[in-house]
This record gives structure tokens, sequence and C-alpha cells, in this order.
């Protein structure tokens, strides 16, 4: 039932980095929690044979986006899909992120992995959740899009925000006088390190992880991930996450 | 009996459609998606007597047409099988077939010995072909004489039909399908993946922790459809085709080269419905072509 031929309503460059593909949402997207992610046919012939999973970046209630860099061939070929064409689409998949109401969050993302804010902070904002957000990327393009007043920025270049990573932002940030917890989502090396962070200030972050996968539903077991509690099994990406607890997964 | 009824192995198989191990879990993976009702069967992920690990990450590369894997095995071991895997396909009619892997010639024995009294399970398909685990695999599947000695043990303890997985990474796979039948072996499904590598010119790595994995997908057809033929043109045993299989003219394509049956294996993880597409597709092909079962065009080729 999760799979659907879905109607692309829109597919534009947003920067001059990220792409973001629009298209018209069904039944399966109500009541959807931020975090999950889509596994998407590219091609209508056998290359590229595989899905990509993309995380579900925004739902309006209409429509459903996507956002993404060009980065290989599949992504390559979805960014010449046109508003009126089909796209076969499997999701929404995995568990998202878990909110708690009565928490305040940090929110931490790194590059491409600021997909999901547009719909978290519909969340958050929808269930008057507090929460702050950091965004890191590379240069300004990376970032700009996403700049308003209640974000704060750091560069590699220093072209906007802070110059430095989005940990360096997370230290500046984050006092250790309150419970707060993180949400993040970005590169392996930012997750590893935003995982460190929270280990070692004893808070919670939960880290949306990204791996190759062929199926995106535990058919190929492709996608797997070391769990802390256990060193003789992996935990799946596909369907125990993408979403983990930091203390759930070994970096 | 139906159009796509197919008998072998002194089984009825609904349709010539089975699920190929390793693509589709324990069942119910895939039941999310399809109704194994409409299966021919099932062949169940490789089960070890012990739980394994499999790989560390990267275990997938994609590939022209195609893909790379090296899972190596990850599996839940035969008691977790028999307790909490078997129960949930006891419940459709689809045939199960149990996919074995071992690392030495006792443990596929044992394998077979704690799974033939199940009554769900309806064959053995024995995976002496693995490439990407470092003990048994392909050290079993690239030599005759212990392809003949697994399948003579195996075949010894079983009450069941056994079919062999043979390996594409030979030069000669009638040889092997000829020792198959010369040790009692009921069957032979051919073909497994075929050793690959892919490398990442900027750090000169493989891309796959292991090194090298298993090419599968549309890409291994022609292989597989010549495997097949070599088999079928010398060797009198029934042949299970699988290598590429991602629509319905595919599936002829097999039958027509010698498979009596044929499995749907990397076009599951593109499409996870897929098989019911092929057999409705399949139906449509039989009628259309006055068949009055599917099996008139087994080893109906024509060659040259």
């Amino acid at each position: 039932m999760i799979v659907s031929i879905v109607k692309i309503v829109e597919n534009k460059k947003l920067s001059s980095k990220y792409y973001k593909l629009k298209f018209i949402a069904n039944e399966s997207f109500k009541n959807i929690i931020p975090g999950k992610f889509l596994n998407i046919k590219i091609s209508d012939n056998s290359f590229p044979l595989l899905r990509r999973p993309f995380s579900i970046s925004d739902y309006d209630g209409e429509t459903v986006s996507i956002l993404y860099d060009v980065v290989g061939t599949g992504t390559a070929a979805i960014s010449e899909k046109k508003a009126g064409d089909l796209l076969d689409v499997i999701g929404p998949l995995g568990n998202g992120y878990n909110i708690d109401k009565s928490k305040e969050y940090v929110l931490v993302f790194g590059g491409i992995g600021v997909a999901p804010f547009p719909l978290l902070k519909r969340f958050l904002s929808s269930n008057s959740v507090s929460y702050k957000v950091l965004i890191g990327g590379r240069d300004k393009a990376s970032i700009e899009y996403f700049e308003d007043s209640s974000v704060f920025c750091a560069t590699e270049d220093g072209s906007f925000g802070i110059r430095g990573n989005v940990i360096n932002l997370l230290q500046t940030h984050y006092s250790g006088d309150k419970p707060i917890e993180i949400l993040a989502c970005g590169p392996y090396g930012m997750l590893k390190a935003v995982k460190s962070f929270a280990d070692e200030k004893k808070i919670l972050a939960q880290l949306s992880l990204e791996s190759h996968m062929a199926c995106g539903v535990g058919l190929c077991q492709g996608c797997p991930i070391q769990p802390s509690n256990d060193e003789n099994k992996y935990l799946l990406i596909c369907k125990d996450g993408p979403v983990f607890n930091s203390d759930e997964v070994i970096l | 009996m139906s159009v796509l009824e197919v008998e072998l192995l002194g089984l009825k198989f609904r349709n010539p459609i089975l699920l190929a191990s390793g693509t589709v879990g324990y069942g119910h993976e895939i039941g999310e998606f399809i109704d194994l009702n409409n299966i021919g069967g099932i062949v169940t992920k490789s089960i070890s007597l012990k739980p394994r690990k499999g790989n560390k990450p990267q275990r997938i590369a994609e590939t022209p047409s195609g893909m790379l894997n090296a899972i190596g095995l990850a599996n839940v071991g035969v008691e977790e099988y028999i307790k909490d895997k078997l129960p949930f396909l006891a419940n459709y009619e689809t045939k199960v077939i149990c996919n074995i892997a071992g690392s030495s010639l006792e443990e596929y024995v044992e394998c077979v010995k704690l799974l033939t009294n199940e009554v769900s399970v309806s064959a053995f398909e024995i995976n002496v072909s693995c490439p990407n685990v470092k003990e048994g695999g392909l050290i079993f599947g690239n030599n005759l004489e212990s392809v003949g000695k697994i399948t003579y043990a195996v075949k010894k303890v079983s009450s069941k039909p056994i079919i062999i997985k043979l390996s594409p990474n030979v030069s000669n796979i009638s040889s092997f399908a000829q020792a198959v039948k010369s040790n009692g072996g009921d069957a032979v499904s051919a073909i497994n993946t075929l050793v690959g590598m892919a490398i990442d010119y900027k750090t000169k790595r493989p891309v796959l922790s292991n090194n090298t994995g298993g090419l599968s997908g549309p890409c291994i057809k022609p292989i597989a459809l010549a495997k097949i033929n070599e088999i079928r043109s010398k060797v009198d045993i029934p042949i299970i085709g699988i290598g590429g299989i991602s629509g319905y003219t595919d599936a002829l394509e097999f039958m027509i080269a010698g498979s009596s049956l044929v499995q749907i294996g990397t076009a599951n993880f593109v499409n996870p419905s897929i098989a019911e597409q092929i057999i409705h597709d399949l139906t449509d092909y039989s009628i259309s072509n006055n068949l009055s079962n599917i099996s008139e065009i087994i080893g109906s080729i024509r060659l040259n």
C-alpha cells in the first residue's frame, strides 16, 4: 500500500546548491511525523537500477517535498524530472523523530542534512514545542535558503554566519544548564561529533542516519548499523531507523 | 489444473514464480507488499546453524544495470528460524523452500536434519555458492568433489527434495549439475551471483567493505541464460532459473532456456510487488497464446 505513483508539481533549483522536488500527496502522508524517508525509483529502465532514499522535507497537507543535492547518476537523473511527470515512490518509510512536547529541542543540521528541517519546523511550531536551530554548511549557498531570524548558521569558509562548523555552534549555544534534547541530521562525521557531544554532556540526541540501501524496506539487509547493547547483531537503518537515539548506536 | 500450475519434485506449484533467497527476508518482510498465497514459492534467506551477524557496511553498491552485495549471510540461525519465522509462513499456501548455508559439510547436514521434519518446509535449496563469506560458500561451490559430497550428505538426511544452488563462477557449470545428479540431488538452481568488485577511483579503495561482492540484476541475465542452456543440453536434471529476471518476458526466456521454475531476486528490491505483476502478465501471455499449461514452453529453445 505504501507504493504509489505520484504527480510532480515542481522540481527546481533553490539556490546555487540544492534542488526541491514537490509532488501531490496521497492518503499515506496524513499524520506523517518528521524524519521519515521515501525510496524513489529514478528511471523506467534498468539504469540507475536501484531506488534512491530521500528524507521527507516537507508536507503541507497538499504536497510533499524532497530536498536534494546532485551528487551522482541518480540525483542527476531526478533533477531532469519535470512538473507533470509521474514518480514511483515507496513511503513514508522508517521511524521518524520522537517529539515530546514537554521537552526543549536543539535542531542540528549539516549540509543537505537540512532536508527534514521544514517539516520539523512545521511540526514543532504547531505543537508549541520550543526549539533552537543550528545549521552548518560548506558555504553561503549551502544554507542561505533556510536562513531566518531564528536560525544560527556556520560556514566552513566563513561566508555566512560564523566561520566553523555546526558543532562549534552547538558548543556556543548549549550552556548545559537546561535539559535539552538534540535532533540531528547530517553527514556521518557530524553525527558522530553530535553523539560525542551528547554522550559527554549526558543528554540525548536523536540522529537521522543515512546509508546506501537497495530496498529501503528490510529485504536486502544492506544498511547495517551497530547497536550499543549487542555486539553480535546489527540493526537496519531503513527499518529500525533512520532516526536512532544517540545512546542506542555506535558510530 | 490452472494454466500456470507447474508440478516439480513431487510438489504442485501454483505458478512457476518463486521469490529468491536473500531478497525477501523470511516472508513477513515481503508480505507487506504482496499476498504470498499468489506466489508459487518462497526461498527463504540463507540459514546457518548459528546466527550470523554478516559483514560490516558498506554492503551494497550499484553497478550498471545491476548491483553488488556483500551481506555475508546475516541470518537468525536455525533455532530462531523454526521458532519465529516458519510459523508465519505456515499461514500461507505458497511453497516454502528453505535455503541453507554452511561453513562445513557437517553444518549443512546438521541444518537439514533439524529442519527436515518441519511440515511448512517443502524443499531445501543448498547454498554452496555464496561469494561473500570466508569459509564455505564458494570454496565448496567451485569444487566439483565438494558439491558432490555435500549433495550426497544432505540428501541422505533429508525427507524433502534437495536443490543445489550453483555458482556461475566456474568454467563448466554442467559438470557441477552432473555432480548434483550423480549424488542424488533432485534439482539445481542457476545462477547464484557472480563475483564482482566496485572501486572508488578517488580513494583507490573497493566500495564494499568485503572488497568483492555478488553481482546481480539485469546485467547478469545473458550469463544466466547461457549457463541454463548449457545445463539443459548436457544434464537431465530439473533447473530452477534465476538471474536478473525483472519482467514476464524474462521469465519466459528462462523457461524457454530450460527452467521449470524461475526465481525473482534483485527486482524485488526495486519493486517489491513485481512477482505478482509477473504472474499476472504470464497468465495473460498463456491465455493469448493458447497454452494449455505454461510448462509447454519449458526447454522449448530452438537453437541455431
